[in-house]
């Protein structure tokens, strides 16, 4: 957290613990954002209208409404970026509401530090978007460039031979590069619709592909496995 | 997805006796006095109805209706069909001509024998399909309402455990490093994250002891679960070091993967807590026949000898450690154990020798790499 750092953003706290909400808008407020509060569904749908908000940060277990209820909502005419927040054991939750259109998600309990970085990196993602450039064509963090033009892979300058599968999935996570993709997404962009849910095809796929970039796939520098969820390539 | 059911609770046996009746003898007899006197009941009145010439198509229908009674109190469909059975004989041997004898003189009997027991046979047939049914919704709602009871309990002890974790660690942050203010809310921080792992286990525990809720199992990639259990022990394992080697084959292991990622993190927990800051922490993954072998050694002083053999038992804490120091209540290593064997495996506990790389201790739990067979509802 850089606390020199003033950023005009308007972040709406959809929560309906109070001693939680507190500290969300003081971490955030300290960081130079300014917070709009919602305790309920209805109230967080009412406050998006009302005034411009640029994040929404939910949590999934809101009395009134169903937090993936709002998310739809929300998404009819809103692409804000949505963080949820969820318990630890939620994954299905997780895994449907960032198939409905949330971009990250948090797990309680989280640290301040936790909280500003999955907000960076959705602010991240909503500049690349908003100044009407395409993602920079290549990724390139800690020695792993990805040429997305030229189908390239390189590990420190060496060019690595992966197969159309494993480019196909290392292009998707790099194209949403920081963001949590999920099982059933990778699934349907990879093998198409009709593949069902057989997960067993990517983790082989995955697995393989991390034995390619991956210096130790038992300890992975650049996917990471979001257990239940999906992964994730790092982009710092 | 594979539920697998779990050890079985007292009123689990009763449902299973249910598809099973013939293995329990006390049902058994039960049953089968139940069909004596249902029949026995239903012939008496066959008698009666022969002594005031009422004709023998009534004693058709009240052997039909003993047999519906039969079926309704036994259990299973084998006491209903035997009962439909047994009761066309009945009927062939005492109101049919001629009379004490399964012979027949008017073929035309053989049509209604049939449509009898056929009649009879679906009737207890139905009759069985529904109580399943029942049964099954009955158990579907137990398992509904313990998985609901289990999460709002976790969702509110994680939910203020949320918002002291986020503000202690702002007040901490607040604070100069100088200041004796810091040092108390690091320990505040200290304390939450310790808490926060207790909930974890006590709640896993929980899930566990509950036989009613099955585990769901799906084939994970080992290293998958041992890359994000490594990860999430990364900050309280500071500068030490986690080295983790896994096989160049990809192990796939059926298992519920937060359980396992549970052991793991009690495990790694574990060795960082026994472990200097500069120690080293290795996680190794191999292949044992049809096993997935999970070792993870520290080079910390090892297990002393009189805990070792009790270092699974529940609220076991070790006596040779001084009192003040946080020892916890003895459930991480337990609850280590329950989630191995809950899933077909073992863990074993003992002290590395001198002529292996790291010299503490060392915890090997093995996962079967295939779905037991036996005992199983897919």
């Amino acid at each position: 957290m850089n606390p020199t750092q003033v950023y005009s953003e308007t972040i709406l706290i959809v929560e309906d613990d109070p001693q939680i909400r507190n500290f969300i808008a003081y971490a955030l407020k300290g960081a130079g954002f300014k917070c709009l509060t919602a305790g309920t569904g209805q109230d967080a749908l009412s406050k998006m209208t009302e005034s411009p908000v640029d994040l929404m940060l939910l949590d999934l277990g809101l009395p009134d409404v169903d937090g993936m209820q709002v998310i739809s909502r929300v998404r009819e005419w809103s692409e804000v970026p949505i963080i949820v927040v969820s318990a630890r054991d939620q994954d299905r939750e997780k895994a449907s509401a960032l198939d409905s259109g949330a971009d990250d998600y948090l797990t309680k309990p989280f640290s301040a530090t936790e909280l500003m970085a999955r907000i960076r990196v959705a602010f991240r993602h909503l500049h690349q978007n908003a100044n009407g450039q395409q993602r920079p064509p290549r990724y390139d963090v800690r020695g792993l460039t990805i040429e997305l033009d030229k189908r390239q892979v390189h590990i420190d300058g060496q060019e690595i031979h992966v197969t159309p599968n494993e480019y196909r999935l290392l292009s998707l996570l790099a194209k949403n590069a920081g963001k949590v993709m999920t099982t059933d997404t990778i699934i349907r962009e990879i093998w198409g619709p009709g593949y069902g849910d057989d997960t067993q095809a990517l983790r082989a796929l995955m697995a393989s592909l991390r034995r390619k970039i991956e210096k130790k796939p038992g300890s992975p520098a650049f996917i990471k496995t979001e257990v239940g969820v999906g992964y994730r390539l790092m982009d710092i | 997805m594979k539920p697998e059911k779990i050890t079985p609770t007292p009123s689990d046996v009763k449902q299973t006796r249910l598809f099973h009746s013939l293995s329990q003898t006390p049902d058994l007899l039960r049953d089968t006095l139940i069909i004596c006197a249902g029949l026995t009941g239903a012939t008496a009145m066959g008698w009666g109805f022969r002594a005031v010439g009422i004709p023998e198509a009534n004693t058709v229908v009240i052997y039909i209706f003993a047999v519906v009674l039969i079926s309704r109190f036994t259990r299973g469909y084998c006491f209903g069909i035997a009962a439909s059975v047994l009761a066309t004989c009945a009927f062939n041997f005492f109101f049919t001509v001629p009379y004490y004898s399964l012979s027949v003189d008017d073929l035309s009997y053989f049509i209604t024998f049939f449509i009898m027991t056929l009649t009879a046979i679906i009737i207890c047939t139905m009759n069985a399909r529904i109580r399943q049914i029942a049964v099954l919704k009955q158990e579907a709602d137990a398992e509904r309402y313990r998985s609901k009871l289990l999460r709002s309990i976790s969702h509110d002890l994680r939910t203020p455990l949320t918002g002291i974790k986020g503000t202690s660690e702002m007040v901490r942050d607040m604070t100069e490093p100088e200041d004796p203010r810091y040092a108390m809310m690091s320990g505040v921080c200290d304390d939450v994250d310790y808490l926060q792992g207790l909930i974890e286990n006590v709640l896993s525990l929980t899930r566990l002891q509950d036989g009613q809720i099955l585990l769901h199992k799906q084939p994970e990639v080992a290293e998958e679960i041992i890359g994000s259990a490594v990860e999430r022990v990364a900050k309280r394992a500071e500068t030490r070091d986690i080295d983790v080697k896994t096989p160049e084959e990809i192990l796939f292991v059926p298992m519920e993967a937060h359980l396992i990622e549970q052991v793991l993190i009690n495990l790694l927990d574990n060795a960082i807590s026994h472990t200097a800051p500069t120690g080293r922490i290795t996680v190794t993954l191999s292949r044992d026949s049809g096993f997935a072998r999970f070792t993870i050694t520290d080079d910390g002083p090892g297990i002393p000898a009189e805990d070792l053999p009790h270092i699974f038992e529940m609220f076991y804490t070790s006596a040779s450690r001084s009192s003040d120091a946080r020892k916890g209540i003895g459930l991480g290593l337990a609850i280590c154990q329950a989630i191995v064997e809950r899933h077909g495996g073992e863990i074993s506990a003992r002290n590395a020798g001198p002529d292996t790389p790291c010299s503490g201790a060392c915890f090997t739990f093995i996962l079967p790499l295939e779905e037991a067979k036996n005992g199983e509802k897919s």
